[in-house]
Formats: structure tokens, C-alpha cells, sequence
């Protein structure tokens, strides 16, 4: 047993190693947005078509300063949150309630294929009509998609349901509604948290798309009308605020989750929209 | 066996036919299955894969219902789940998203008991079981062995008189297995229960039953029944060591050999 000294062990991770990691990370971006400003100030590239990041840098500094860019910024993030909230919460409302009737689930279930596999930014361009150029339609089309992403979500987390479990609280005394809230609630958890990881996302193309198609306000209104105008370095600033908004969601909405399953390390679904 | 017809009827399983439809077939998983179980008797049902053991268990517990023929508990016709009878399968059933004490306390929270009653009443279990400690872990943190024993306290937290054990301990590796059921039937004595134990574990059967029913292929009726002497007031490994067990094994093997094609 004293040759075990010369076992090979996997090296644990230190911090000098992370430091690397950071490093390369920022070396990356600075070699990549040098080598742009440079291609540009030399003329190789037209900053007519594609920008500079020093002029990208000014321009989000000043219009963050005089708060331009962060009206537009509000403006699109209120419409993200505004239909992400409704959306799911109603979605997953309806997803609960066809555990209470297995019959309204099959009547139901070809309509979810259908709307699970139908692009659910085609209705991006009727709710414009119904609903205006404003705030509003941007707020619907969001709410549309993260409906039927969290009502189809919460239904396959409701047909995962453990049939042993829910025999086992009606055992042990519990009603239909105790196996509802004990077991159907906790058990379809996981489901419902992936869906709003994947619902922000599509909350936030569902909106910009809207203001694409037709707004006056908002980041996707100002990617497109400054494209049309030519305008690259301050397209592209608005492309760092909307990167920005997308991180900042989807780490706060892992936040959440790593909150609500602290009971499991292992929540990994296969569960794809 | 006057004596016995003396003693308090606790199940009874008359001419019990139960059909499932699976598609367009229909399967008859019980046929005319007749059986009783007395005031703290511990019987073990013993047959081959399929012959509708499992399906008894849940049409004691109240959570199906028979196509044909009546079971009743304490002489009442069964009608839904009731308190009076706990089951334990082979899976714990334990909610991964409660900690021990909340998986252990989930009946009472059902009857409405107080908070604070659940919790003593928990922990008096737990500890009892020899889970102390483990209050507030969570059931992936546990080995097979007390998982299943965090399930026995779950399921007596709410004081059922009759227990229904459906392979309880066949998940667990040999010697967990032999420890447990030493421990298993030494409370069920103590708390003074009635067990019905559905087992695939023939030398299990022999040791700890009072009595034996062997169930015929589906579609499951009771062929055969053995009193067994071994049981009383000995723990189960006492009745393995006994000489006389081996020959009750092979009478029972003989019994089911006939009905298990290999």
C-alpha cells in the first residue's frame, strides 16, 4: 500500500486558476473590441457599417448620463416583467387546474402540440392590431407566449405527478385538495421554474420584436429605427443594453430557483419548449 | 381454529373479483378471492409476480374499489381510504422536498393536529427509530434502510390498527434487509398491530406470520393457507434458526412451484 503515493490525484481548482480563467475572459474582449477600433481607425472597415466601440462606449455614457437610453431601457424592461408575470402566473394557473380534470386534459392535449410547436412570435403582428402601437401590445404579446409556455409547462409537471405519493397522502387521511397542494404543487415546481427561465427569455424577444414591428419607445424601437438611419455605434449601444437587461434577468430568475429547490441539487430537466 | 373464530374480525375479503381494462383488453387480476385477517394477526400473502397481491393492498386501504364481491374493515364495507388502516410499499414514498420531520409529521398535518403536537410527536418517533439527528436533513441525504424506517414512522404517526406491507423491505441489500425486519416486526408486536405482508421472500414469510396465504397465478385467488407456528413470541431470526422453518419453507415452495414458470 506505500505506492499509493504515487496515485495520481485530480488537482483541486485554486484561486489562482479562476484568476487565469477571469483573465483570458477579459483578454478576449479587449483583444476582440481592439481589434475592431483599430480595423476602423485605420480604415480598413467603415465605421459607417459597422460601428466603433469607441463610439459606442460615448454614446452609452452620455445617454445613460442624460437618461435617454435609460428611458428606453425602462420602457422595454416593464413590458418584459409586466406580461413575464401575467403570463406565467395565469398559465400556470390553468396548468394546475387540469389536474382537477383529467377530462378537460385530454380534450385539451392536441391543442398544446399544436401550440407547442406553432412559433409563438407569429402572433407578434395581429396583437399590434388589436391592441395600438403602445405599451400595451408589447405587454400582450409577452403575456400570449409566456401563457402557453407556463400553461404547457405546468401540465407536464401536473402528469408527472407520482400516483404512489398522491395514494399515499390520501392514506394517511389527506383530501383532494391535500394531495393537490402537498404533492401536485411541489412536484410540478421544477417544471415551473424552467419554464420562467426559458418565459424571460421569450418575454424579452417577444417584446423587442413589438417594437420592432411598430413603437416609438423602447430598446427594440431604438435598434431599429437607428439601423434604418445608419447609425451603427449607437445600434450596437442599444444591443449592449438589451444584452445587459437578458443577463440580468435570467440571473435573477436563477436566483429564484436556486431559492425555491434547495431540497434538490439534481433539479436538471429534460424539459424542452 | 374455533378459538380463532372467537377473536375479533378485523378484514374480510369475500369472493373479491377485480378486473382492470387496459386498452381493449381487460385483465382479471382477482378472481373470487376470499380471505380474513384477525385482531393482531400478522399473515404474509406469498405468490407469483402478477397475481394481484398488490391490488389486495389497495382495495383494503380504500383506494380501489372491487369490481365484485365485498372487503371490509372492522365489519364496515370499505369506501374510501381510512385511518384505521397505514401502508408501506416498496418504495419509501418520502417527499423529496420535506425534511424528515416534515415527511414524518404529513398525516398529522392532514387530521389538522397542532403544530406543535405534530413536532413532539415527530420527533418521539424519529428518535425511536433511530433517526435521531436527522430531524431536519432531507430524504436524499438517507441510505435505503432509514428511508424506509422514516416511512414506517410516517406511517404510524397516525396510529393505524392495521398495517399493509407490500414488500417493504425488498429494495434493501441483504443485511439492511434482515436487520429491518427484525426491528420492523418487533415494533409492530410492541405497538400490537394487525399486518397483512405481501412478500416474494418465502423463508421472510415462514418466520414472521402467524399465517400464510399462497396465491395462485393470475387471476389471483387463495390456493392454499398455513398457520405457522414459529412467530409467536420469537423475533424472526429465532424462527429462521428454528429446524422445523425448513420444512414449512418447502411445503410453501412446493405450493407456489407449481405456479411459477421459469
Amino acid at each position: 500500500m506505500s505506492k499509493s503515493d504515487a496515485q495520481p490525484r485530480p488537482k483541486p481548482r485554486t484561486n489562482a486558476e479562476t484568476w487565469v480563467i477571469v483573465a483570458w475572459q477579459v483578454g478576449i474582449v479587449v483583444v476582440c473590441l481592439g481589434v475592431w477600433e483599430f480595423l476602423v481607425a485605420r480604415k480598413y472597415i467603415s465605421e459607417f457599417f459597422f460601428g466603433q466601440p469607441s463610439g459606442v462606449v460615448s454614446y452609452l455614457i452620455e445617454n445613460t448620463l442624460n437618461g435617454y437610453l435609460l428611458i428606453h431601457t425602462w420602457v422595454t424592461v416593464y413590458e418584459v416583467l409586466l406580461g413575464f408575470a401575467f403570463g406565467t402566473i395565469v398559465g400556470t394557473a390553468c396548468g394546475w387546474a387540469l389536474w382537477w380534470s383529467p377530462f378537460m386534459s385530454r380534450v385539451l392535449e392536441p391543442f398544446a402540440v399544436v401550440l407547442n410547436a406553432t412559433p409563438k412570435i407569429v402572433v407578434a403582428p395581429i396583437l399590434i392590431v388589436w391592441f395600438g402601437i403602445g405599451l400595451l401590445s408589447k405587454v400582450m404579446i409577452a403575456v400570449l407566449i409566456c401563457f402557453i409556455v407556463a400553461w404547457l409547462g405546468a401540465f407536464d409537471g401536473v402528469r408527472a405527478t407520482d400516483q404512489d405519493q398522491s395514494d399515499m397522502v390520501r392514506a394517511v387521511g389527506g383530501k383532494r385538495r391535500d394531495v393537490f397542494f402537498k404533492i401536485v404543487i411541489p412536484t410540478t415546481l421544477p417544471w415551473i421554474l424552467t419554464t420562467m427561465r426559458i418565459n424571460i427569455g421569450l418575454a424579452l424577444i417577444g417584446v423587442i420584436t413589438g417594437e420592432f414591428l411598430s413603437s416609438s419607445q423602447g430598446l427594440g424601437y431604438l435598434v431599429d429605427s437607428t439601423a434604418k438611419l445608419y447609425q451603427m455605434s449607437h445600434t450596437i449601444a442599444a444591443l449592449v443594453m438589451i444584452s445587459i437587461v437578458a443577463a440580468a434577468q435570467f440571473y435573477a430568475v436563477e436566483w429564484l430557483e436556486r431559492r425555491l429547490l434547495k431540497w434538490s441539487h439534481e433539479a436538471e430537466l429534460e424539459f424542452i419548449t | 381454529m374455533t378459538d380463532e373464530d372467537q377473536r375479533k374480525l378485523r378484514v374480510e375479503f369475500l369472493d373479491v373479483t377485480k378486473i382492470f381494462r387496459q386498452k381493449e383488453q381487460e385483465i382479471v387480476a382477482v378472481k373470487g378471492m376470499t380471505f380474513k385477517i384477525y385482531d393482531r394477526e400478522f399473515i404474509s400473502i406469498i405468490g407469483p409476480s402478477g397475481c394481484g397481491k398488490s391490488t389486495t393492498l389497495k382495495l383494503i386501504s380504500g383506494l380501489d374499489f372491487p369490481f365484485a364481491g365485498t372487503v371490509r374493515v372492522d365489519g364496515e364495507t370499505v369506501t374510501g381510504p381510512t385511518p384505521k388502516v397505514g401502508f408501506m410499499l416498496q418504495k419509501d414514498l418520502l417527499l423529496p422536498w420535506r425534511t424528515i420531520l416534515e415527511n414524518v409529521t404529513i398525516g398529522l398535518e392532514m387530521r389538522g393536529v397542532g403544530k406543535k403536537e405534530r413536532s413532539d410527536k415527530a420527533r418521539h418517533l424519529i428518535h425511536k427509530y433511530g433517526l435521531g439527528g436527522f430531524e431536519d436533513s432531507y430524504p436524499r441525504h438517507l441510505s435505503g434502510g432509514m428511508r424506509q424506517r422514516v416511512a414506517l414512522a410516517r406511517t404510524l404517526a397516525v396510529d393505524p390498527d392495521i398495517l399493509l406491507l407490500d414488500e417493504p423491505l425488498s429494495a434493501l441489500d441483504y443485511q439492511t434487509k434482515l436487520k429491518m425486519e427484525e426491528e420492523l416486526v418487533r415494533i409492530l408486536q410492541e405497538e400490537k398491530k394487525t399486518v397483512m405482508l405481501i412478500t416474494h421472500d418465502i423463508a421472510e414469510a415462514v418466520s414472521v406470520s402467524d399465517r400464510v396465504l399462497v396465491c395462485s397465478a393470475r387471476p389471483g385467488r387463495i390456493k392454499a393457507e398455513f398457520a405457522m407456528p414459529f412467530s409467536k413470541g420469537h423475533s424472526p431470526e429465532e424462527a429462521r434458526n428454528n429446524p422445523d422453518s425448513i420444512e414449512y419453507f418447502n411445503m410453501l415452495w412446493r405450493e407456489l412451484e407449481v405456479d411459477v414458470k421459469v
